[in-house]
């Protein structure tokens, strides 16, 4: 499937678990059992090992905007494309910083909140890296888990706001990248094995 | 226990794939083709595997700067610490610690011996260019190389900051530290 500069919404793929088009008319959090759900039910229809008339670019592009809305930075990211003024797309690198140096720039404090937040990133990767066994585990989940709770507690309530203050949801989107990071570096972890992101 | 963490190679997700044909006239297998997804140099794999001056200073003490930044379309994290000598302006000791991919922690790696020996205005001149050219990063992974020079032009920023207390009373930097008061003065 050719990406276009502007991708169609992956939320209107999901009719069932967006009825209203997607956020934010529908909410910002999933219901992950329900939309895997629909995601299996709308992909027995288009899969070509599945379905009799199954398309195998409609499989593709299904496939897709599942693993997008399923993770909850890159849906919002994917929100920010569609609906931000200027259209911008935040997982591209050097567009995320220009936006986290235009925000540092406008007060000390905002400056402050980043590199604290990087902190915390820093800290939640070297505890993971001294963990010893599985139980050590859960206390990191947990506490990293609380943290991607209140980042999409943050987002649903920016988008609840009209106009939307976009520069405070990028930011907000680009701290729950990292959580996401750690997320998945709890889930990868094995004893003794290398902390080792890929994307 | 830093060491570990760096441990896999494979990691690099070095993907090597070796095709034998059949020779259709002779009947012999051709001498295998090498076909490369993604080939990393060995530069990346020795400072993926052995990565260089990994670990921390102490960010309190006055002769040291530290630089932490974050590529935020991969969520990789970098600590850079610089120790300088006060009196020449030298970087006399490195230390960095990275969360990220494998070309991340080669960049990294690759940076902290870039840096060490060097003024904080020689250091203020490295481009991630220069790190991705020696290290053969492919254009997917330039970014990673960004992430190290982020980190030191923050640690840079960091020392300068912690030095401005103590104001040069001669020389050249004692005339421009002035002119900068005079004008932060007047804004």
């Amino acid at each position: 499937m050719a990406i276009t500069t502007l991708p169609p919404s992956y939320f209107a793929l999901f009719p069932k678990s967006f009825p209203k088009g997607g956020p934010p008319a529908d909410g910002f959090s999933i219901n992950e059992r329900s939309l895997r759900r629909e995601f299996r039910s709308i992909q027995s229809q288009s899969h070509p090992d599945i379905a009799a008339n199954g398309d195998k670019d409609v499989s593709a592009l299904i496939n897709r905007a599942y693993q997008i809305i399923r993770n909850p930075y890159l849906r919002v990211a994917h929100f920010i494309q569609l609906n931000h003024p200027s259209k911008v797309d935040i997982t591209e690198d050097d567009i995320a910083k220009k936006y986290i140096a235009e925000v540092q720039g406008t007060s000390p404090q905002a400056s402050i909140a980043y590199k604290e937040m990087l902190m915390a990133v820093m800290e939640a990767h070297e505890s993971l890296e001294l963990a010893n066994t599985e139980s050590d585990l859960d206390q990191l989940s947990e506490e990293n888990n609380e943290r991607i709770n209140q980042s999409e507690t943050t987002i649903n309530k920016l988008l609840a706001a009209n106009p939307i203050d976009w520069d405070h949801l990028i930011m907000e989107a680009i701290a729950l990248k990292y959580w996401v990071n750690i997320s998945n570096a709890i889930r990868d972890w094995e004893p003794g094995k290398s902390i080792h992101l890929t994307h | 226990m830093s060491k570990n963490m760096f441990g896999l190679v494979n990691g690099l997700r070095q993907t090597v794939r070796v095709a034998t044909k059949v020779n259709a006239a002779t009947g012999l297998r051709n001498a295998p083709q090498i076909t490369m997804t993604r080939f990393y140099h060995e530069k990346v794999i020795d400072h993926y595997q052995n990565p260089r001056n990994v670990g921390s200073l102490n960010k309190n003490d006055a002769d040291v700067g530290t630089g932490l930044v974050g590529a935020p379309a991969c969520g990789d994290v970098m600590r850079l610490q610089i120790k300088v000598d006060e009196a020449t302006g030298i970087i006399q000791d490195v230390k960095f610690k990275t969360f990220g991919c494998g070309s991340a922690i080669a960049s990294s790696s690759y940076v902290t011996e870039l840096v060490k020996g060097k003024s904080l205005d020689d250091a203020l001149k490295i481009k991630n260019t220069i790190i991705a050219k020696e290290l053969s990063l492919p254009p997917v992974k330039l970014h990673c190389s960004m992430l190290a020079e982020d980190a030191i032009k923050s640690a840079v920023k960091d020392y300068k900051s912690k030095r401005k207390g103590i104001k040069p009373t001669l020389g050249a930097e004692a005339a421009a530290t002035a002119a900068t008061a005079a004008t932060a003065a007047t804004a």
